[in-house]
Formats: structure tokens, C-alpha cells, sequence
């Protein structure tokens, strides 16, 4: 509980920006399911056969995964808020549809039959007649939409929409239980909060229910359209992953690029998504720079051939930056830390058995109890490779990759896999072995850009080139500890980084 | 005036409604009577146009009523439904003044149209105006369903056998009510049942119908008394005569002399009511005036064995 209040202390800008993201997109969602499903289901009562496709229709809309739906819409309208209201108005249709449809069919007939015997034309029935009696089914139908989408919307952080879902997969990658549950906790007060008031609605008169909805939408809209109408006009878009290291890099990016141009307004998205929406944004001109590894490059984003990969063993970022030409794309000169796999035991264990390398461990190789991640121990260039390249062989266990530093710390095990610029290998006073025949793929982090932006933008450029060669791993180490573990903030972390470096002069 | 003209109604297996030919007389209190599938509803719902005829014609004052705008048409017709479909979100005052306001009535002239007429039923306008139709009684239900129909002063109301769902008090408090209101407010009414002692109470005239075809048409005296055929004969045959209907006083022929009455009945209660009372007792009284005989159950039997022998 007290972790959950100093989340909430240390973060609530951050929260009142996600709620209100949240609402926003909710609402809009919410309110152009209603416009598409009330009106078909309308119409529907009167062409039962279509009636029962449209049902079957929204029904297997529904059973769509929305992981999958999100992905399946990225290559149509990109990233941002466009699939994440597609997606989120897709799964609303089916419950409001169905409960309109139904509770139009339920009408006793007789009332439809006074109705017509009272001479009301079609739309009188509709408004006066109908629409009421099937009121309290039609609302329900809403709530459940209404409570689906608040839910499905926390994945919208996925593609870079926002909302709660940012603090919630913020927590998951930071291994910081309390954020996730102050983004689960805020999504479902939310959830809550609107199902009792759509509950309200009902009890008001149609034309009251109708007004409201008609503010709402005019209020959503207006927001929305003063968004785009206002949105200045040099402006620098800087995305990156989630986790705090992109979230460090991309606050340098911008602290550097405003120290030399003031007046341009650099917008960061951070916790954006994962690799392939940020690759897509870049390319659909939804942001301007994210950085990038060189090592994933070259594995998901490019296709090397065999001659690349073995010139990329020696030095990846040539190799990378040639290949992402070809695309248009520039990815400027690198840091110096590769965050890349890396084979950690503590610094006690290395000094007793005087460990420094990979290749050291071939002298303790039966004292070594491993718990790995289940990916490294079946990939090539993880523990199979730590066989073959470096013959070396010990006992095995998996481990979920959020156990491993624990387990490690606690003595469970002595040796595990992980990150080379992991937070946790300073928290816990851990090293990183030497991977001293270049079994691992080297991950080295740059900015990625469009060429063209590139070309139009020398001085950003040449503020972003100051990072290269700069930054180790265990500078990286100590600014992630410093975010991770001691909650600072990343744009001050990257601030003390720059001035001590003299990369920007210090703040008056 | 009303001219049903060759009026038939077929559906894929055979004719409802069978070349009926009809004149209802402004003012009238008309009754069309016959069992279920006699076609009398479905001719009710030719003359609201909710059903089109497959030929001929439906006459208002001589001209055709598909001549009419649909809407006209129905705006001058009022219809009382035996599901009685007061309007479940609405309260009763809203019930009242829907036909109004779809005329287009102004405000005020509709709130007091709304008030004189649950008035007129002894129902309080500020007790009962404010309720939901489910809060009332089902005889309350149908006086404010009946209330719906009349306040535009239509020409004409159509009741599809409006009384048949409502419990044997309520029917006999709500004829009296259309009798009452058809007195003062002199409208046209067109009422289906299949219920013969209705018809018979209610109705200016009475049409039997019997499988889409016409058996007979007029006052209630010539129908009861003077049957066109067997089948209307039969029909009314029960009504008025029947041995449980008859008056107490019938039983005199049949006193038992020694028998000592344990209750007591009026000469003019009927039959039935001393079966009723010879559950629980050996014998009753039948007080006529200063005379009383006493009955058992041997003097009913001994009655109705001798009905029964006149009718063979």
C-alpha cells in the first residue's frame, strides 16, 4: 500500500496524463461504436437475415485477439490513435448491437400495434415507442461495451496511443508491481465510474440521454480538433521503448537538441511501443528520431546476408547503417556501451575464483550452478553457444527472467543471463563477464531517423553525433539504477549525464 | 356512416373474412360477435387499414378509407386493444395525451383534455396522472386504455375484445363504463367479442359472425329471440335460459317439506347461487316475500333433470 502512494506521489503527472488520454480515447471510441450499432441494429429489425450476419459478424470481430487485431491494423493507419479506436470500436459493436437489436425484437407486438393503430409514422414509433422500452437493454448493451473498451484500451499503450495501459506495461518492465497497480486500479475505478453513470443516463428522459451523448461527442471532437488546429509548427518528434534506458536517451536527445535550437518544440513519446511500432512510425512520419540497436537492425528490421553478418561480428554498426540506407533511413554513430546479452555472477564470486571472462568459467565450470531464461538457453548465441564457442557445460535450471536477479542475489544460483546494462548488476552488486570470443551479437544504441529528416536537419544532427562513443555500460548501469530503483526522474538523470560531460552547459 | 362492401380477406389457406357486407349507423354501439376464427377481429382491423383487404372495400361516409392519407385515417379512429399496450415508459397522463399531441393540440388545451377525461372515470388526475401503467390494476389498465382512445373525440373507437383478459368485476364495471361514455359522448363504437352476454348488454345492434361469413344482423332482442338459423339459435340458445340462471322460485315445485333450512336465499337469486349454498348445507330457504319453501339437493337435481327432459 505504501509503494502504491509513493507511485502515486512520485508519478500523478503522469497519471492525470494517462487518464485523460484514457478517457479521450474511450469516449471517442465509445461514441462511434454507438453511431455505427444503434442505427444498424435499426435497421436490422427489419431485415432479420442481415440481422443475423451482422450478429455473426460482430461476434467474430470479437474474437479477433486484440493483440492481434492491433498488429493486423498497423500496416493499414500506422500506429498512434487510429488502430487503437479502430480496434476499440471494433469490440464495442458486438454489445451494443446485439443488446439494440434484441431489445427492439423483444417489444411485445401489441405495443407496435397500438403504435400503427394511433397513427405514429415510423420514426415517432422509433423515438417514442421503441427507443424507451428497449432503454434499460440498449444501456446495458452500452455498459458492457463501455467497460470492455476501458479495459482493451490499456493496450493501446502498445502502439503508441497512450492512456493507462503506459504506467501499466511501465511497471511490468521495470519490475515495479505498485505502477502496474496504480494503472490496473485507475483503468477499473474508471470502468466503474462511467458504468454508474451510463447506469444514470438511463434513468433520464431519451431526449436528456440523447443530449448528453451529443455534448460528449462535441466535447471529444472539439478537443481532438483543437489538438490538431493548435499543434506548432516545427516540431520534433523523439519516441522511444519501454523501460527507463530509451526513457533516459530520448530526454538527452531532446536536452541536447533544445540547447542549441530554444525555439523548436521537441515532443517525446516515451514507453511508445514496442520495436516493430516504433519502426513503422518512423517510416509513416509519425515521429521523427527514436534510438535504435544495432543489433536488432540487423536481426528484425533489415535483411542481411551471410557476407553482413560476418562483417557484423567485428563491428555491427557499418553494417547497420548501410543496410537502413537502402530504406531511407540514417542511423547516426553509435554510444559506446552494446547492450547486449551478458553472463553475470556477483563480484564476490568473481574475485574468490578470480573470474573476469567468459572463458574463466571453463576453471569453476563444475561449482557453477546456472538459472537461465528460458529464450537464452535455446538460442544459438545464448547457452548453446556458450557450449560450443566456449565448450564450457554446467547444471541448467530456467528461471523467468524476473526471478533471475533475485535468485541470484539470494545464493539460489551462481551464475545467470541478463542484460548488459541491466539496472539490477549495480543494485546488486553484480558483473558482467567478458565475452571475450565474441559469442554475443553486439547491440550498440544510436538515434534512427529518416534520411530525409537527416538532410533537412544538420544542427540536430550534430547535437545528437555528441552522444557517440559516449555513455558505457556501466554509466548505463547507474543511470538505470538511478530511475529504476531510485525513482528519479529520467530527464534529470540524463541532465546531470549531459552537464558532467559538458555536452550542454549546466541549467541557470 | 360505415359501409363495409364486399369486404374479404384471404391468406394462403383460405378466407377469414368472406364477402362481409355491413352498414354501421353513426352514433352506433356496434357488436360483432363469434368464436375465435369467426374473422370478427381481423374485420375490426380492415376498417384501421392494419390489415389490407383482398378485396373490397371499407366505406367512410361513402368514401373508400384507402382514399384517406393512412395517417388521417387513423388520427380519427381510436382502438382499444384486449393486450390494453398502455405505453410501459410512459406515465398515464402521457398515455392520454399521446393522440393529442400527435395531432399537434397545444399544451394546455391537452393537459385539460388529459384531466376531464380521468375524471369522467373517477380516477384523481393528481393521484393517478403521475403512475406508470404497471402500477395500476388490469381494469385500471383498460378504463385508461379506453380514456387513450376517446380524448381526441374520434368518429369512430374500435375495441378488439377489450374486456376478455380482465377478471368478471372489472368486465362488468368497464361495460358499464362504455355504456356510459357512449351515452354522453355519442361516438361511434365497434366492438368485437366472443363473449354472447357482452354483446348482448352492450350492443345498439349485433353482427354473428361465423367462419368468415355473416349469420345475422341486428338488435339484440331479434337476435336472441328470433335466430335467422340453427347456428345463431344455439349460439344465444344458453343466454338467459339456462336452468343455473333461472330465479330461486322455480325450485317450488320441488320443496321438500320436512326438511329444515340451515340458510337463506331471496326468491329472485338464481339457481346457481342455491347449489352454492348446498355445499355447506343439508337444505336452504327460499324466502319469497311472507312465503318460503325449503330445497335440498334432491329438489335441484329433481329441477334440472326436468330441464334437461324439455330441451330433449
Amino acid at each position: 500500500m505504501s509503494d502504491l502512494i509513493s507511485a502515486f506521489n512520485a508519478r500523478h503527472d503522469q497519471l492525470w496524463a494517462a487518464l485523460g488520454q484514457h478517457i479521450q480515447l474511450s469516449l471517442l471510441s465509445l461514441l462511434i461504436a454507438l453511431i455505427i450499432a444503434i442505427p444498424l441494429a435499426i435497421w436490422a429489425t427489419s431485415h432479420h437475415r442481415f440481422a443475423n450476419f451482422l450478429l455473426q459478424l460482430t461476434g467474430i470481430f470479437q474474437t479477433i485477439p486484440s493483440l492481434a487485431l492491433l498488429g493486423l491494423l498497423i500496416p493499414f493507419v500506422g500506429i498512434g490513435n487510429a488502430p487503437a479506436i479502430i480496434a476499440l470500436v471494433i469490440y464495442a459493436l458486438l454489445p451494443i448491437f446485439q443488446n439494440t437489436y434484441v431489445g427492439l425484437n423483444e417489444i411485445d407486438p401489441s405495443y407496435e400495434e397500438a403504435a400503427n393503430a394511433f397513427g405514429m409514422s415510423r420514426m415517432q414509433k422509433l423515438l417514442r415507442v421503441e427507443l424507451p422500452i428497449a432503454m434499460p437493454v440498449i444501456i446495458s448493451g452500452v455498459r458492457s461495451a463501455m467497460v470492455l473498451i476501458i479495459g482493451t484500451a490499456t493496450l493501446a499503450a502498445l502502439i503508441g496511443a497512450g492512456g493507462l495501459g503506459t504506467l501499466i506495461l511501465l511497471g511490468i518492465d521495470r519490475n515495479d508491481p505498485a505502477l502496474t497497480l496504480l494503472g490496473a486500479i485507475a483503468a477499473a475505478l474508471l470502468a466503474m465510474l462511467f458504468s454508474w453513470g451510463l447506469l444514470w443516463l438511463q434513468r433520464l428522459k431519451l431526449k436528456t440521454t440523447l443530449t448528453t451523448l451529443g455534448v460528449l461527442l462535441l466535447g471529444v471532437v472539439g478537443i481532438y480538433g483543437y489538438q490538431a488546429v493548435v499543434k506548432p509548427p516545427m516540431t520534433v518528434t523523439i519516441a522511444g521503448k519501454l523501460g527507463s534506458e530509451p526513457d533516459i536517451l530520448i530526454n538527452m536527445y531532446a536536452q541536447l537538441i533544445q540547447a542549441e535550437s530554444p525555439k523548436t518544440e521537441v515532443v517525446m513519446k516515451p514507453n511508445f511501443g514496442q520495436t516493430s511500432f516504433l519502426f513503422n512510425a518512423l517510416k509513416s512520419n509519425q515521429i521523427d528520431i527514436y534510438p535504435e540497436f544495432t543489433g536488432t537492425v540487423l536481426e528484425s528490421l533489415t535483411k542481411p546476408t551471410a557476407a553482413d553478418k560476418r562483417a557484423a561480428q567485428t563491428n555491427s554498426y557499418p553494417v547497420a547503417k548501410r543496410l537502413l540506407a537502402s530504406q531511407g533511413l540514417t542511423m547516426a554513430p553509435p554510444m559506446a556501451y552494446n547492450n547486449t546479452y551478458a553472463v553475470v555472477v556477483t563480484k564476490k564470486f568473481a574475485k574468490a575464483n578470480h573470474i573476469t571472462t567468459i572463458s574463466d568459467l571453463a576453471k569453476v565450470a563444475n561449482k557453477l550452478k546456472a538459472g537461465f531464461d528460458l529464450e537464452f538457453i535455446d538460442r544459438q548465441d545464448g547457452y548453446k553457444g556458450l557450449q560450443s564457442t566456449y565448450g564450457l557445460s554446467f547444471a541448467v535450471k530456467s528461471l523467468d527472467a524476473s526471478l533471475r536477479y533475485t535468485a541470484l542475489h539470494q545464493g539460489t544460483i551462481n551464475i545467470t543471463d541478463g542484460y548488459s546494462t541491466d539496472s539490477q548488476i549495480r543494485q546488486y552488486d553484480l558483473v558482467a563477464l567478458k565475452d571475450d570470443r565474441h559469442l554475443f551479437p553486439t547491440y550498440q544504441g544510436a538515434p534512427l531517423m529518416k534520411t530525409e529528416f537527416a538532410d533537412e536537419h544538420p544542427a540536430i544532427v550534430k547535437q545528437l553525433n555528441k552522444l557517440a562513443g559516449k555513455i558505457s555500460e556501466t554509466d548505463m548501469q547507474e543511470m538505470n539504477y538511478e530511475v529504476n530503483v531510485q525513482k528519479k526522474a529520467p530527464a534529470s538523470v540524463a541532465r546531470a549525464y549531459l552537464t558532467k560531460h559538458g555536452l550542454i552547459k549546466e541549467a541557470h | 356512416m360505415i359501409e363495409l362492401r364486399h369486404l374479404t380477406k384471404e391468406y394462403e389457406d383460405g378466407a377469414v373474412v368472406d364477402d362481409l357486407n355491413l352498414t354501421i349507423e353513426t352514433g352506433e354501439l356496434f357488436v360483432l360477435v363469434g368464436a375465435s376464427g369467426s374473422g370478427k377481429t381481423t374485420t375490426l382491423k380492415m376498417i384501421n387499414r392494419l390489415i389490407t383487404p383482398t378485396s373490397g372495400e371499407v366505406l367512410f361516409d361513402g368514401k373508400p378509407a384507402s382514399d384517406y392519407p393512412i395517417r388521417e385515417l387513423r388520427y380519427n379512429i381510436g382502438y382499444v386493444l384486449q393486450q390494453i399496450a398502455l405505453f410501459p415508459t410512459m406515465t398515464v397522463a402521457q398515455n392520454i395525451a399521446l393522440i393529442p399531441e400527435l395531432k399537434h393540440w397545444p399544451k394546455a388545451k391537452i393537459n385539460k383534455a388529459v384531466d376531464d377525461m380521468l375524471r369522467r372515470v373517477d380516477l384523481s388526475p393528481a393521484d393517478y396522472g403521475q403512475r406508470l401503467p404497471a402500477e395500476l390494476s388490469g381494469g385500471e389498465q383498460q378504463r385508461v386504455g379506453i380514456l387513450r382512445a376517446l380524448v381526441s373525440s374520434p368518429d369512430v373507437v374500435l375495441m378488439d375484445e377489450p374486456f376478455s383478459a380482465l377478471d368478471p368485476i372489472a368486465r362488468t364495471q368497464l361495460q358499464d363504463l362504455v355504456l356510459r361514455l357512449h351515452q354522453t359522448m355519442k361516438t361511434t363504437i365497434i366492438f368485437v367479442t366472443h363473449d354472447m352476454r357482452e354483446a348482448l348488454k352492450l350492443g345498439d345492434r349485433i353482427a354473428v359472425m361465423k367462419t368468415g361469413h355473416l349469420q345475422q344482423v341486428g338488435t339484440p332482442d331479434v337476435v336472441a329471440d328470433r335466430p335467422d338459423n340453427p347456428f345463431v339459435a344455439e349460439l344465444f340458445a344458453d343466454i338467459g335460459t339456462s336452468p343455473l340462471q333461472a330465479p330461486a322460485a322455480e325450485l317450488a315445485p320441488f320443496a321438500q317439506k320436512q326438511a329444515q333450512g340451515t340458510a337463506t336465499v331471496q326468491a329472485i337469486a338464481v339457481v346457481e347461487e342455491v347449489i352454492q349454498l348446498l355445499r355447506v348445507n343439508q337444505a336452504v330457504t327460499v324466502q319469497a316475500g311472507s312465503d318460503a319453501f325449503v330445497v335440498t339437493a334432491q329438489s335441484v337435481v329433481d329441477f334440472l333433470a326436468q330441464k334437461s327432459d324439455v330441451k330433449e
